[in-house]
């Protein structure tokens, strides 16, 4: 992702300087009771937060963030249509053949209902031939996001998004795959796929979707 | 007081005499100014006209419009156009000609000047009441000249709290998301601005998606999640040293993170095997409780200004509602009934009222209601509102919105009262807003 332009300066810290503001007098020419200084408007000095700060020093683990790479990325990739003899053959425990080349031929995502997380038979059966790839691919271990339709606030939505990628991680472990091969994480609303603000666009984005690590 | 006012203004005795004379004079015949005040809490029946005149001296006209713009955008003011002015030769010191500003029926009038005083800008202001021919306010600020800007908003905040009885919310930063890209490719932004949109600046250059920033009461650290492939984190960052340092949690999803009152903890929920929960971190002892055991989604904690009550969002009941427990976890109470799914919700300043977004018939609303769930108000609606944040001083509610299926996300406030909708002066999409106290 890359910034796009924009009008406003990039600067390492947003400053807001400590302006000791004083108030330095209050301007009464008018003699009448009613004409009391003004209170101050301005506190004098700002709460030390310095202390907690650095007593939360330790605490606070400075890691950076989170490596971007690692993760592919592709385009969506139109499922292809399980034949029938190559879903049993996934089904035969011990069989290092896998009938997909690869996780997006078996179907890199499942999709759910609105506000959702249970999954339909078509996300069964999708998630049945991914755990046949990932039972083919021994060395492979594989991320699950779970995503979101705009229709709710951002950090339900990330909550939900972590029960979507939950449910499908937790069928793929019922068939056999090591939860040590999976990893989940929710991007709640913010990666949709689809852009059309309607039911079918929503649809789209209501989904788990998985994809290969390392 | 006068003589000490006058003491550092380079007065001649003359006219320090005269001046004093005049409004002594002025100020003797007239009744107090009991009528001139506004009322914040019942929406604005008749905003009050106050003109502002140009403050002479640097940044004078400057000055003058920032305190134009915020007392107009509170919807309780009712601005003059300066080109209506009758005098033009105001003088701080003098008391101005009432009647001429009574033609144009004003009814407060603001008189400024500015000077550069040992490099630094000081800037003094008078607020009369024109139909009681009275000062009502005399107040000097003194800062760098560059920080002219806040001069102005330390004005605003003077005449508001004078005229309606209530503290300001003008000397003010807005922290939140800046928005860019498609919809489908969203770069997210850390931002901070000055309440009026003035003073924009990035925190964060956008290789992470950036969500949910809010201010500590102290108004110096910021902390926020940022999403990346992997996880989302939880991010402490100082804005006068632009220092981050992640928040160390078990497990690669920490989000919907707040500090607590005292800024010495964060609330949060977190994710684990697709439960999300409730926890808080203590900053200074890296102490980890989880404050809700429940397999439903508990998310968008918030804790009560007092620090005793923490209201949350949860499924638990089947749909999406609001409950409150007690600051350890114990005591939850549901507080929302009606119709439509309820989500983050957020204390008031005072901690009397709290509010909330409501998604209701496919659209989304943003509403309060009193601490215990009673007396719900909705205050906007939209294809899309969420995310509330309350202005320092319980008047305001700023949120992001969508007004429609396919726009940008940009930033609005609406007065508790309901009324007064309005766009941010920040213009491009943003979303998110986190409002910070008073500045110091």
């Amino acid at each position: 992702m890359t910034p796009s332009k924009s009008l406003i300066p990039q600067v390492s810290g947003a400053k807001i300087r400590s302006l000791s503001f004083m108030l330095v007098s209050s301007i009464a020419l008018v003699a009448c009771a009613s004409t009391k200084p003004a209170q101050p408007v301005v506190p004098e000095t700002v709460a030390p937060v310095a202390a907690a700060n650095a007593e939360a020093a330790p605490t606070v683990a400075p890691t950076a963030p989170a490596a971007s790479s690692g993760v592919a990325s592709a385009p969506l990739a139109p499922a292809a249509p399980a034949p029938d003899a190559g879903q049993s053959d996934a089904m035969n425990a011990g069989e290092n053949l896998s009938p997909f080349a690869s996780i997006a031929e078996a179907g890199e995502r499942v999709f759910f209902e609105t506000d959702r997380f249970d999954l339909t038979d078509e996300a069964r059966s999708i998630l049945t031939r991914q755990a046949a790839w990932i039972r083919a691919n021994p060395g492979k271990r594989v991320l699950i996001a779970g995503n979101c339709d705009e229709r709710g606030t951002r950090e339900y939505n990330l909550a939900l998004g972590a029960r979507r990628a939950s449910a499908a991680r937790d069928f793929l472990t019922s068939l056999g795959i090591s939860p040590d091969r999976i990893e989940t994480v929710s991007y709640g609303k913010e990666r949709p796929i689809d852009d059309r603000p309607n039911p079918e666009g929503w649809a789209v984005n209501r989904n788990a979707h998985t994809m290969l690590l390392d | 007081m006068t003589s000490h006012f006058l003491s550092f203004l380079p007065l001649s005795r003359a006219v320090r005499a005269l001046v004093t004379g005049i409004v002594l004079a002025l100020a003797c015949l007239t009744p107090a100014f009991a009528q001139l005040n506004v009322s914040v809490t019942e929406g604005h029946r008749r905003p009050m006209p106050i003109a502002i005149s140009d403050f002479s001296g640097p940044h004078g006209s400057s000055i003058a419009n920032a305190v134009r713009d915020n007392l107009a955008r509170s919807g309780l003011f009712q601005v003059q156009n300066p080109d209506s002015f009758l005098q033009r030769d105001m003088d701080v010191n003098v008391a101005p000609r009432f009647a001429d500003w009574r033609v144009i029926k004003t009814e407060a009038l603001v008189v400024g000047r500015g000077g550069v005083n040992a490099g630094r800008l000081r800037v003094e202001f008078r607020l009369w009441d024109v139909y009681g021919e009275s000062q009502m306010l005399g107040l000097e600020f003194s800062t760098t000249d560059e920080n002219w800007r806040r001069i102005a908003h330390k004005v605003s905040d003077a005449i508001y709290r004078r005229l309606t009885g209530e503290a300001g919310y003008f000397d003010s930063r807005i922290v939140f998301v800046a928005e860019s890209g498609s919809r489908t490719n969203r770069v997210k932004r850390l931002a901070v601005m000055d309440q009026d949109g003035a003073n924009p600046s990035y925190l964060t250059d956008g290789t992470e998606q950036v969500l949910n920033p809010r201010f500590n009461a102290q108004g110096q650290q910021i902390v926020y999640s940022a999403l990346t492939d992997r996880g989302i984190k939880i991010w402490v960052v100082d804005i006068e040293t632009g220092r981050k340092e992640a928040v160390a949690i078990p497990g690669n999803m920490a989000f919907a993170p707040r500090f607590t009152p005292d800024g010495q903890s964060i609330i949060f929920s977190a994710d684990r095997d697709g439960d999300v929960d409730v926890f808080i971190k203590s900053l200074r002892t890296g102490k980890l409780t989880q404050l809700t055991r429940n397999p439903a989604i508990d998310t968008s904690p918030d804790m009560s200004p007092n620090g005793d009550r923490i209201v949350f969002t949860s499924d638990r009941g089947g749909s999406t509602q609001i409950y409150a427990m007690n600051a350890d976890g114990s005591g939850v109470r549901r507080l929302t009934f009606g119709e439509g799914r309820y989500s983050t919700a957020v204390w008031s300043p005072k901690g009397d009222l709290i509010a909330f977004t409501r998604q209701l018939g496919g659209q989304f609303q943003i509403g309060v209601m009193a601490a215990d769930g009673s007396n719900l108000k909705i205050l906007a609606e939209a294809y899309l509102v969420e995310g509330p944040t309350w202005s320092p001083n319980g008047r305001v509610i700023m949120f992001q919105r969508e007004g429609g299926p396919g726009q940008s996300p940009s930033l609005w406030t609406v007065d508790v009262s309901g009324t007064n909708l309005r766009k941010s002066p920040w213009s491009g999409p943003g979303s998110d807003p986190g409002w910070s106290a008073i500045l110091p």
